[in-house]
């Protein structure tokens, strides 16, 4: 196969290694990511004791691992050229789905595992718990976002319908996420995962928009 | 002759009963320029706090305590120390249980003057549904027609009352046991209130 000729396709064997170098990449990225909790410790865990303090840590874990695979979501679904090539269009729609099924348990998870060491009766409600409150309609979201991508056939909802918020509601995800990951956690309150968090925002919204404009560029080229 | 004197005599004893049934003067609460505010030990330091949300019904009068009345409600939920998630964490069962019992009250059941503008106003505090006696002293600061509104009388009252968080259900004693946070909490009632003329 001259693959010299052919910039655009790549060969089996530079496939397969893209493939182990992206996912070991992201792996990597996702140990230092979970690293941040406890070397940006928060006082909140120091009154905790005992199965309370399991459950928080476990629930702050799952929470910064839901964040982390809510960014892979919109880059999975941006897609682009190269990542259609490395791993094909029908795994990353097959990865796109089984993580949004696997966001919905983990948001589920982080937000029982954060409040019943409060007290489900303790509910944080009101103005100055806000960023909770941004984490609640995040999950409202991730809810309608999941549940009618998973049953839209079984209830009847048209493509175009569910397309037409599908996408915007996904933006509205990382939106959130990012606001409630800046804003409830001490951990991020700190300069360097700060940073970390913006940058990875900055970033995935380039990364989004110029693989739209790429898409956008080629159909109007192919509609010439 | 008899007619006039009872009915002079009734006259009398209508004014005089009307006089000692006639309930103090009614005061409301200037909420801006009062203030429920409390401090307790966290290891070596003190960690104020205020709640933002109570009511207050004032009926003070010194030449009536026996007809004065305080009446405190406090919303549990409003605690403020400048710090959300320690306000959270002391909304939890760890120390208020909030969702459980929203409020906490205090009712003055009689009211002693103490001299120099002291006065004691002993009544049952309610915390987490359950009753306590306590005295809190409050001074009575004085009382002046308002400088900013005319035709309205102000009053001012301070008083601090020290009690102990454990035996009143706030916390198991477990931050205490670990020297974390103290079991005396020091409160500090300041208040304004006015009347009209």
């Amino acid at each position: 196969m001259n693959t010299s000729s052919a910039p655009t396709t790549l060969t089996d064997f530079k496939l397969a290694i893209y493939r182990v170098v992206l996912s070991a990449g992201f792996l990597l990225f996702l140990s230092g990511v979970l690293a941040i909790p406890s070397y940006y410790e928060t006082t909140t865990l120091w009154y905790k004791t005992g199965v309370d303090k399991i459950m928080l840590i476990g629930g702050h874990y799952l929470g910064l691992l839901g964040f982390i695979l809510l960014y892979l979501q919109i880059i999975i679904s941006a897609r682009g050229h190269f990542l259609d090539q490395v791993f094909g269009p029908a795994q990353l729609l097959r990865l796109h789905r089984l993580n949004g099924l696997l966001l919905f348990l983990i948001a589920a998870a982080h937000i029982l595992l954060v409040l019943i060491p409060e007290g489900l009766a303790n509910l944080p409600l009101g103005r100055k718990f806000w960023p909770e409150l941004v984490g609640a309609a995040l999950f409202v979201c991730i809810v309608l976002l999941a549940g009618s991508s998973h049953f839209r056939e079984k209830i009847n909802l048209p493509y175009n319908v569910w397309k037409s918020f599908h996408r915007p509601a996904g933006y509205l995800a990382l939106l959130l996420v990012t606001v409630h990951v800046l804003f409830v956690s001490e951990s991020f309150e700190q300069t360097i995962p700060r940073i970390f968090v913006l940058g990875l925002f900055t970033l995935t919204v380039a990364w989004t928009v110029s693989v739209k404009a790429n898409a956008g560029r080629k159909m109007r080229n192919s509609s010439k | 002759m008899k007619i006039i004197t009872t009915t002079i005599l009734a006259l009398l004893l209508v004014v005089s009963s009307s006089i000692a049934f006639a309930a103090a003067r009614s005061w409301d609460m200037d909420k801006a320029h009062s203030g429920i505010y409390f401090s307790i030990d966290h290891i070596f330091s003190k960690v104020m706090g205020h709640f933002n949300e109570f009511t207050l019904d004032v009926n003070f009068d010194p030449d009536q305590l026996d007809q004065s009345s305080f009446a405190f409600t406090i919303e549990v939920g409003s605690i403020d120390t400048n710090i959300t998630k320690r306000d959270k964490h002391l909304l939890s069962a760890d120390f208020f249980d909030s969702g459980k019992f929203p409020e906490m009250s205090f009712v003055s059941s009689m009211i002693t003057d103490a001299g120099n503008g002291l006065y004691n106003v002993t009544g049952t505090l309610t915390v987490k549904d359950k009753p306590y006696e306590l005295t809190l002293p409050l001074k009575l600061e004085g009382v002046t027609e308002h400088p900013a509104k005319k035709g309205t009388d102000v009053a001012g009252f301070n008083g601090t009352v020290v009690i102990d968080r454990l035996a009143h259900g706030v916390g198991g004693g477990k931050f205490y046991d670990m020297g974390v946070v103290g079991k005396e909490v020091e409160i500090f009632v300041s208040l304004e209130v006015l009347s009209k003329k």
